[in-house]
C-alpha cells in the first residue's frame, strides 16, 4: 500500500498543490517554516483521519480560509483507492473514499494506515500517563473497532460516578445509586483491561527488540503496564471482580478528592532501564530512541493485524541517528512508503537519496 | 425584513421546535398546512389541543391516559402480579406491539443520570416500590441497554430484591435475522452469558 498523489488546497500554508510520490523514500527538502511538517500531517490525516497528536481538525485549515480539501489516491493490494477530507470551519469533516461519503472509520479501505514520527513524540515517554494511554488507546482501536466503544462507554460511566461522588458531599443518601455504576464501571473496565492485555503481549517485545537495535546498548529495556490496581497473576475472568473491590477500597479517597481513583482510566506504561525509569532518569536520546521504538513497533504490528506496512512519516528525525540505522530505516529490511523531511540533504546518505525522490518545499509551494 | 408572512413565519418557527424536525421540513410542513383545505386544518388543531387536554399521566403506571386508571392498569385480563419496568410511554408501545407481554406496566419517565442531576428521587422508582406490595410476583425491568439504563436497572434490582421479589432483566443478545460476526464482544458476551438450554 502506498499514496501515488496527493492534492492539496487551502490546507495549512498551501494554497493549492498537487504532488505524485514514489512508493519508496520520498524527501521534503526545505529551511524552516516552509510547509514541510504540513504536508506530513496532510498525508497522515488522509490516511488516519485525524490529525496528528493534539491538533484540532479545524487548525488545519488555512489561516484566513474557511475550508479545506484534501485528496489522495493510494496504491492498494485491491487497486487505487482514493480518498476525499473536506474540512468546513464550524462542520464535521466530511470523508469521501472513490467517490462516495463515508460516515463510519469500518466503512473505510482499513488497510490505509500512517505512522508519524517527530521529535515531539519525547512527551510519549516523558509526559502525562495520559499520553501513553492514548497511544495505547489509538491503536487498539484501530485494530479493533469495539474497543472504542468500550472506551466511550466506559468514560460516560466514570463521568457519572465521579459526578455523584460530587453530589455525595451534599446528600449523603445518594450513596445507595453508587453500586449501580461501580458495576457498570467493572465490567467495561474488565474488557479494556483484558483487551489492553492482549495487545501489549505483543507490543513490549516489539518495542524491546526496537530499543535494542536503535540505542547500540546492550541492556534490554523492561517495559510493564503499570495498572492502578494490582493485577499480576489475576486470571482475566476474575478482572471484574477486582476492580469491583478495588472501586470499593478506595472509596473513602474518591469521595474525598470527587473522582475515581483506580482503573484503566489512570493506568499507564512504565519503562524501566537498569531498574531506572526512563521517563524520569532517562537522557534525551534514550527517550528519544524509546519514543521512535516504539512508534517502529506500532508500525511492525499493523503489518502483522494487515500484511502491508503503513506509510512511515518522519519528521526532522534523522539527526540523532547514526548513518547505519538511517540507513536501516530508509532503505527499509522492512519495505515500504517512507517521507522524511529534513533542512539538510546531507543526512541522507547519497546513494540512498538518489533512489529516492527529493522534493523542496518553498513557502507552500513543492518543486 | 423576513421572508415569510409574520403568520407563516411564526407557524414554522413552531414546528421546527419539535424533535426530529429541522428548518427545511418545517418550513415544507408548514407550506402544506396553509394549502390543505381549511376544515382539516382546524381538525389538526382540535386534535392537538384535544390530546393536550385529555390526556394525562395514569395515576398507577404513569403512562400516558385518557382515563385514570389507564386501560392497561385497569384491564381485568391482565396478569397483575407482573410489572415491566419501562423508561417511558413509547417503550410501552413497543413491547405492546409484541403482544406476548400480558402484565402491567411502569413508566419512570427518565433513567438516573448525576451529569444531568437525576437521581433515583427524580424518576417514578417510589412509585413502583409501594406498587409492588400488593400481589406482585415478578418485576421485568426493560430500561435501554446503554450505561444509564444499566445502572437504573440494578439500582431498581437492589431495591427490590430484599422484598422477596423475582426481579428480571429482559435478554441482552443478538438481535433476529442478525449475523454473529457483526456482533460486538461485549454484545456476544452477554448473550453467552443469558444462553438458554434447548
Amino acid at each position: 500500500m502506498h499514496l501515488t498523489k496527493i492534492r492539496l488546497f487551502d490546507f495549512r500554508n498551501f494554497r493549492e498543490a498537487e504532488v505524485e510520490f514514489s512508493g519508496g523514500l520520498n524527501v521534503f527538502y526545505g529551511d524552516n517554516a516552509q510547509g514541510k511538517t504540513n504536508l506530513l500531517e496532510a498525508i497522515h490525516f488522509l490516511c488516519n483521519l485525524r490529525p496528528v497528536r493534539t491538533t484540532r481538525e479545524q487548525d488545519l485549515i488555512a489561516w484566513d480560509k474557511t475550508k479545506a480539501y484534501l485528496k489522495g489516491v493510494f496504491y492498494t493490494s485491491s487497486g487505487p483507492v482514493d480518498r476525499e477530507l473536506l474540512l468546513k470551519a464550524g462542520d464535521r469533516k466530511k470523508v469521501r473514499e472513490c467517490g462516495v461519503e463515508r460516515h463510519r472509520l469500518s466503512e473505510l479501505y482499513w488497510q490505509i494506515h500512517a505512522v508519524f514520527f517527530s521529535p515531539d513524540d519525547l512527551t510519549l515517554v516523558k509526559g502525562r500517563p495520559s499520553e501513553r494511554r492514548r497511544f495505547l488507546d489509538l491503536i487498539i482501536a484501530r485494530l479493533k473497532p469495539q474497543y472504542g466503544r468500550y472506551l466511550s462507554e466506559y468514560s460516560r460511566a466514570l463521568f457519572q460516578r465521579n459526578r455523584l461522588l460530587k453530589d455525595l458531599r451534599r446528600n449523603r443518601t445518594l450513596i445507595t445509586a453508587l453500586d449501580a455504576w461501580d458495576e457498570q464501571l467493572s465490567s467495561l473496565g474488565a474488557a479494556i483491561l483484558r483487551t489492553r492485555a492482549a495487545f501489549t503481549e505483543k507490543l513490549f517485545p516489539l518495542v524491546r527488540k526496537y530499543y535494542l537495535y536503535f540505542s547500540r546498548e546492550e541492556r534490554e529495556i523492561d517495559i510493564r503496564y503499570a495498572g492502578s490496581m494490582v493485577l499480576a497473576d489475576v486470571p482475566a475472568e476474575s478482572l471484574r471482580e477486582v476492580f469491583l473491590a478495588a472501586l470499593r477500597e478506595s472509596l473513602p479517597r474518591d469521595l474525598e478528592s470527587g473522582y475515581t481513583q483506580v482503573g484503566p482510566h489512570r493506568d499507564d506504561l512504565q519503562f524501566l532501564l537498569g531498574g531506572r525509569d526512563l521517563r524520569y532518569f532517562g537522557s534525551q536520546g534514550q527517550q528519544r530512541t524509546l519514543s521512535l521504538s516504539l512508534k517502529f513497533a506500532e508500525r511492525r504490528i499493523f503489518f502483522e493485524a494487515t500484511g502491508v506496512y503503513p506509510i512511515l512519516l518522519l519528521d526532522d528525525a534523522l539527526s540523532e541517528l547514526d548513518v547505519n540505522r538511517r540507513r536501516w530505516i530508509l532503505e527499509g529490511e522492512e519495505p515500504c512508503q517512507v517521507f522524511v523531511t529534513t533542512a539538510d540533504l546531507s543526512a541522507i546518505p547519497g546513494d540512498i537519496l538518489k533512489k529516492g525522490r527529493v522534493y523542496r518545499i518553498r513557502a507552500g509551494t513543492v518543486g | 425584513m423576513g421572508y415569510y408572512a409574520e403568520p407563516i413565519a411564526r407557524l414554522i418557527e413552531e414546528l421546527s421546535r419539535l424533535p426530529g424536525i429541522g428548518p427545511k421540513t418545517a418550513q415544507r410542513l408548514a407550506f402544506h398546512i396553509l394549502k390543505m383545505p381549511a376544515d382539516r386544518a382546524v381538525r389538526l388543531v382540535q386534535a392537538i389541543a384535544g390530546a393536550r387536554e385529555s390526556i394525562v399521566y395514569c395515576s398507577v403506571c404513569g403512562n400516558f391516559t385518557d382515563v385514570d386508571p389507564c386501560s392497561i392498569c385497569s384491564a381485568s385480563h391482565r396478569d397483575r402480579s407482573t410489572i415491566m419496568v419501562v423508561e417511558e410511554p413509547k417503550d410501552v408501545v413497543a413491547i405492546e406491539k409484541t403482544r406476548d407481554y400480558k402484565g402491567l406496566y411502569h413508566v419512570l419517565h427518565g433513567v438516573i443520570s448525576p451529569l444531568e442531576g437525576i437521581g433515583p428521587d427524580d424518576i417514578r422508582i417510589k412509585e413502583l416500590l409501594s406498587r409492588v406490595s400488593s400481589g406482585v410476583k415478578e418485576v421485568v425491568i426493560a430500561t435501554n441497554p446503554d450505561v444509564e439504563g444499566e445502572a437504573t436497572a440494578l439500582y431498581i434490582a437492589r431495591l427490590l430484591k430484599p422484598l422477596g421479589l423475582k426481579v428480571t432483566r429482559i435478554a441482552y443478545g443478538i438481535p433476529m435475522g442478525g449475523d454473529l460476526d457483526y456482533a460486538d464482544e461485549i454484545t456476544l458476551a452477554k448473550a453467552l452469558e443469558g444462553r438458554r438450554e434447548l
